[in-house]
């Protein structure tokens, strides 16, 4: 058996210049920071179509519709 | 590169490194898949076919409805025990347009009553003043009347109390939304005339008028929703008899309303010239106004559902369109795939096709990694090849006794190096390094080759232009569901798509199970990098840049063991799809540059980067707009175009299966493959994607072996 010494042959070995990686972290913090943007936004979508639906349940109209006893029509 | 004699040191125990997906991550994506499928469902709600839902039949059954709604006039006020009614008077008109508005129809109405200067009352429906808010905007800007017409146009007296609150309530906030206005005037939807009252619409008009709401029915329909209806017969449908008024019923929405216009044109100069008037709702009840201001409440909750659906419009149109363009890529790219496959084919049937044959010795390099179950094998598959081979079994700092289980194994042409642990591309390295001859051939330490593989491998570099060579990848373990499917995967991936990549010159990866190299297109790229965690794709790209033409030989088969369970698949595919990532940004360049490497960038780079990166990132979105289309589209033709595209991919797996002379038996686990693997997969990707935006390293991740491989090989699914 033949023992070997070697060494990545790459000027950046470990150092943290592999394709993508970013030692500084903040990369990372802005993906976060976008997704909870998205989250944030696609709660508010929802919680907009929801609160139509929900916050609105009366029927009854506050200013009513009526027939006057002399319009312009014939009244019955 | 050096390789030296050295003392063996103990080595500590390579760092573990463990794929985090942390849970706010799938929480994220949770959510946005939420949110698309809420874009959908508020979509699919508003441009729902309204027609579908038919009328019911007028019955004659009267008796809870007043005498003085079935003798009185079409303007009904109720509060439930009295009951009053409006006629128009002689000679007064009202024209009421229903199911509006129309992007298309209002505008040419609006144009004609300008033109006449005379007013109108439109009947909306919900949905589409959500749709249409400026049109909304532009008819009462234009001072016509707006009534309620129920948000999606459904026959009331069918549905329960809920709906019927939600479809009043929710078109007066996107009326409030949409103008600022809400209105006290309603028209049941498949209303008629007075005549047409029966005890079921009854109970509806008997409700909203309790609520405060007049109910307007029409005395003429103009019958303008009748095809073939000319403007003669609408004139005659909506002329009244001796001079009486009467509240006239067209349409600017909900079908074809072509005739409506250019009725119109015909209808109000001949009622004017007869003497009658135009008048409006409000005059002839004597209100003020019908369209009374909407409260501050009502125009915030109005203006986020109009804002909704202005959103889930657009998004679905786009994502439509997004979706038909991708189709169509898809099935392009299939086709042409098919047939560069084919013409590969036809190319390996010819003899000598890369010259003389290439008998000359090569080398073999595996590299190792803790691989005691399965080294022997791998060794033991190598020194039965009909090639000469010197073998050079590379062990990375292996901990568990691989690097002797080789050495143990006494065959004269193997040479067995033992390194400390520093990775795969640097293992790889050091038996280049050691090699000496032209070509190198290098494989996994968990592959087994037939004797022949390495001989059918090496003999396109009998061609000086070819740099090197992508073998043919089997799994030898097809057991169970999960390595059944990367089977199915491997066969399509390599009979196929590798067929069509050699024929197009644009093969991104030539496999770490099954490749070989020339030393000198080796020497010129300065060997493997470990810039990526894909050595083998950032190699490979790398050599074609170089200007080394790369080929596909498919009779050089290597048998290797698939992951078994999801953990470790996902592991595995993990680092795939992340290293490919890394390496296609590593070469974005190529994209731009000239000969060899340009090709290959505006050829495999954007293959890459379009069918086996974007698409598949909208994957999820694309499931959901299926379940999407079986409730709002016509579900048999969503679910015939879904099959359609099943169809396709079953025939080009079968193709695939015949290139390689495969049985056809895990074929009909394709459509399975649709409802678990390719989730798994795409999720996968887009943990990748998401790990290369936010720039985390990735480690290696050691899968764990079964071993046995050559008797899987003797017992199990060759031909």
């Amino acid at each position: 058996m033949i023992y070997a010494s070697t060494k990545l042959h790459e000027n950046s070995g470990d150092s943290g210049a592999k394709v993508f990686v970013d030692n500084t972290g903040k990369r990372r913090k802005l993906v976060v920071l976008s997704g909870v943007c998205a989250a944030v936004g696609a709660v508010i979508y929802i919680s907009a179509v929801v609160a139509g639906l929900v916050q609105s349940p009366q029927i009854e109209l506050t200013t009513k519709g009526t027939v006057s006893t002399s319009p312009s029509g014939s009244t019955r | 590169m050096a390789v030296y004699q050295s003392e063996k040191k103990p080595q500590p125990s390579p760092p573990v490194r463990r794929i985090k997906a942390p849970q706010p991550r799938w929480i994220v994506f949770a959510v946005l898949i939420s949110l698309f499928a809420s874009i959908l469902l508020v979509n699919g709600l508003v441009q729902g076919e309204f027609t579908q839902d038919g009328a019911i039949e007028s019955t004659a059954e009267t008796s809870n409805v007043p005498a003085e709604a079935l003798t009185g006039g079409p303007i009904i006020q109720t509060d439930g025990t009295t009951t009053s009614t409006v006629s128009a008077g002689a000679k007064q008109i009202v024209l009421t347009f229903d199911d509006g508005p129309d992007p298309e129809y209002t505008p040419e109405i609006l144009e004609v009553l300008a033109e006449y200067d005379v007013p109108a009352t439109f009947f909306m429906i919900g949905s589409e003043i959500a749709k249409y808010p400026d049109l909304v905007q532009q008819v009462v800007d234009e001072g016509h009347e707006i009534g309620i017409h129920t948000f999606t146009h459904p026959e009331l007296s069918g549905k329960n109390d809920w709906r019927r609150t939600v479809e009043m309530r929710e078109t007066q906030l996107a009326l409030a939304g949409a103008a600022g206005v809400t209105s006290v005037i309603f028209r049941p939807p498949y209303s008629s005339t007075v005549a047409a009252l029966d005890d079921t619409n009854w109970s509806v008009i008997a409700e909203m008028g309790e609520a405060g709401y007049l109910t307007v029915v029409n005395d003429l329909d103009s019958r303008d929703w009748e095809s073939g209806v000319t403007n003669a017969d609408i004139v005659e449908a909506v002329t009244p008899d001796d001079g009486e008024g009467a509240i006239l019923l067209f349409h600017d929405g909900g079908g074809d309303r072509s005739n409506t216009a250019a009725a119109l044109r015909t209808v109000i100069p001949a009622l004017l010239e007869q003497g009658y008037t135009f008048t409006t709702v409000a005059a002839l009840s004597g209100m003020d106004t019908v369209n009374p201001a909407a409260t501050t409440d009502e125009r915030v909750l109005g203006l986020s559902l109009v804002g909704a659906v202005q959103i889930a419009k657009n998004t679905t149109t786009w994502f439509a369109a997004l979706l038909i363009g991708f189709g169509v890529l898809t099935i392009a790219r299939l086709g042409l795939m098919l047939v560069l496959g084919w013409r590969h084919a036809r190319r390996s049937k010819q003899a000598g096709v890369w010259g003389a044959p290439y008998t000359r010795p090569v080398t073999v390099v595996v590299p190792a990694y803790n691989e005691k179950e399965c080294i022997a094998d791998t060794v033991r598959s190598l020194a039965a090849s009909t090639h000469p081979v010197r073998i050079i079994v590379v062990d990375d700092g292996s901990t568990d006794g691989t690097a002797e289980i080789a050495e143990s194994l006494g065959f004269p042409n193997v040479t067995v190096i033992w390194q400390p642990n520093a990775g795969k591309p640097a293992a790889l390295n050091t038996g280049i390094a050691a090699a000496d001859t032209d070509v190198v051939v290098m494989m996994d330490g968990d592959t087994v080759f037939e004797p022949d593989t390495v001989r059918l491998l090496v003999q396109p570099f009998a061609d000086a232009r070819i740099g090197a060579v992508a073998g043919n990848a089997k799994v030898a373990n097809r057991t169970g569901l999960i390595a059944l499917w990367q089977h199915i995967e491997y066969v399509v991936g390599f009979s196929i798509d590798r067929r069509a990549y050699d024929v197009m010159q644009c093969m991104a990866t030539v496999p770490g199970a099954i490749g070989a190299f020339r030393r000198e297109a080796l020497r010129q790229v300065d060997g493997l990098s470990d810039d990526t965690l894909a050595e083998d794709t950032d190699l490979t790209i790398a050599i074609i840049r170089a200007g080394w033409r790369v080929v596909y030989e498919e009779q050089a088969r290597a048998w290797t063991e698939a992951p078994t369970t999801v953990r470790q698949l996902w592991k595995q595919r993990y680092r795939w799809s992340y290293g490919t990532m890394q390496a296609m940004w590593k070469h974005r360049r190529a994209l731009t540059d000239k000969g060899a490497s340009g090709k290959f960038g505006r050829r495999g780079l954007l293959n890459l980067l379009l069918f086996q990166t974007l698409m598949p990132l909208l994957s999820p979105l694309i499931d959901v707009f299926l379940i999407y289309g079986l409730f709002f589209l016509d579900p048999v033709e969503t679910a015939i175009a879904w099959l359609a595209m099943l169809a396709v991919q079953m025939i080009s797996t079968v193709y695939a299966f015949r290139l390689d002379k495969e049985s056809l038996r895990p074929v009909w686990l394709v459509p399975l493959q649709q409802f678990v693997y390719r989730q798994l997969m795409y999720l996968v990707l887009i943990q990748s994607v998401l790990a290369a935006i936010g720039g985390i390293r990735l480690g290696w991740q050691k899968l764990n072996r079964a071993g046995g491989l050559s008797a899987l090989m003797t017992s199990g699914p060759r031909k």
